[in-house]
């Protein structure tokens, strides 16, 4: 493995993470990262080094993602908590909170989830989000401030820290 | 001190993600000291993300599954991989004219485009095209001419190569990413043949709609053949008579993708013998 190989293969558990997220299905979300890994080992010469090769990666994912968005158009997924192996309970919120929140972010537009997740999960800057999605900057704020107050406007102020339970 | 006076939304996402430099971040937290409202809104949009992260975020504390682990072991990946080959949910357009130019639609990864609006376009655009003015290339680095090649694949997920028509006696003068006539984006690839007649070939992204072979028709005088390979769809305008056409379709069909080609190859003038090539292939 060389190291462009090498730098691919460190970021498949984040691919991992926003593939579940995009399409909250975990087989086709391997799918999607699957897809994306083959691609970016074909194509490693196109990264020019420029940029992290995090966003370039996650560029392949949601082109490879919505090139096949409309093939599952008739296959609306919801998140479900139990299809996401948490190995222990979220530390500050509860069961209940993380499902209302899994609610509300499937309801919101795709293109709003989309950007809200590669910022918020995904931990890119408005200009990287920018690039993996091809749309200007400004875009990205918009869609992030709609997506907000629309998570606002869902009541989802309940979303309180919960003490810390240990469960064994 | 009113120095977070202007202080707008913008600021405020600035500051829930983590954005701002220090001194914006400093006169974020004195305004929302004095606006407990926004600093209600701010604390549950952070508690949000908080919770965005929790639901998603152990994915990435899993194990590798064994057929993602195994992408790197595996020699070359798979040319076209299951899932685009199940799929095909995307298309490029070819235009090509003689003498220059054509059009297509919107580059729209999301709107659905049909092949009569396409064909209509290109064939329009090809008309025009002849009282257009193209300035010779030289003849182009390979690293340019791969340029938008690369740019279409990026958006395709299809690997493609530079077509060779030299079969045709056409040799590529240039290769650029260019503007159509409504101003969305294609690769162009410039050809001239030793007659000194020009072709122009244009590829874009595009949704499909399947076609399972090859079809030819004269649209505003300008002969146009289209296509579909897998999860491609390609529309071709020449001034070339019909059998010319259908042989130089064929043949970029061919070569311009990275396949084995076939054991024997269709010549000029047998239209018959080509059309039996014109089944896309699986």
């Amino acid at each position: 493995m060389d190291e462009t190989e090498w730098l691919i293969a460190r970021e498949a558990p984040g691919l991992r993470r926003y593939a579940r997220a995009l399409v909250r299905d975990r087989d086709r979300a391997d799918d999607l990262v699957q897809e994306c890994l083959e691609r970016a080992l074909r194509k490693q010469h196109l990264w020019q080094r420029t940029g992290s090769i995090r966003g370039w990666l996650l560029k392949i994912l949601y082109n490879v993602h919505i090139n096949l968005a409309k093939h599952h158009q008739n296959a609306p997924q919801t998140t479900s908590i139990e299809d996401i192996s948490i190995a222990q309970p979220a530390r500050q919120f509860g069961h209940l909170q993380l499902q209302e929140m899994a609610r509300a972010l499937d309801e919101l537009p795709d293109l709003q989830r989309e950007t809200l997740l590669l910022v918020v999960l995904e931990g890119l800057s408005y200009e990287e989000a920018a690039c993996v999605l091809d749309v200007p900057v400004g875009t990205v704020r918009s869609r992030l401030s709609r997506a907000r107050e629309t998570l606002q406007s869902l009541n989802l102020a309940e979303v309180r820290p919960v003490a810390l339970r240990r469960v064994k | 001190m009113d120095d977070y006076d202007d202080i707008n939304d913008l600021d405020l996402h600035g500051y829930i993600d983590d954005r701002l430099d220090p001194p914006r971040r400093r006169a974020v937290e004195a305004y929302l000291d004095q606006h407990p409202d926004k600093a209600e809104w701010v604390r549950r949009c952070r508690l949000q993300s908080e919770a965005m992260r929790a639901i998603y975020g152990p994915v990435a504390e899993e194990p590798l599954p064994g057929r993602l682990a195994s992408v790197f072991k595996s020699g070359r990946p798979a040319r076209f991989p299951g899932l685009v080959r199940r799929m095909a949910p995307l298309a490029a357009t070819l235009l090509l004219g003689c003498g220059l130019g054509w059009s297509a639609g919107e580059f729209l990864p999301r709107a659905e485009a049909t092949t009569p609006v396409l064909r209509e376009s290109v064939s329009l655009a090809h008309t025009e095209a002849a009282r257009a003015i193209v300035a010779d290339h030289t003849a182009p680095s390979s690293e340019l001419v791969q340029r938008p090649i690369n740019w279409v694949e990026q958006a395709s997920m299809v690997d493609l190569q530079v077509p060779d028509l030299s079969r045709y006696r056409f040799s590529l003068m240039g290769s650029q990413v260019t503007a159509t006539t409504n101003r969305s984006q294609a690769a162009q690839l410039s050809y001239r043949d030793d007659q000194g007649r020009r072709l122009t070939l244009q590829i874009q992204p595009r949704l499909p709609e399947p076609d399972p072979e090859i079809v030819t028709e004269k649209r505003n005088d300008v002969r146009v053949a289209y296509w579909a390979d897998g999860p491609l769809m390609y529309v071709m305008a020449s001034d070339l008579p019909r059998d010319e056409t259908l042989a130089v379709a064929h043949g970029l069909n061919r070569s311009i993708r990275k396949m084995p080609p076939p054991e024997t190859e269709a010549e000029f003038g047998l239209a018959e013998r080509v059309r039996s090539f014109f089944q896309i292939r699986g």
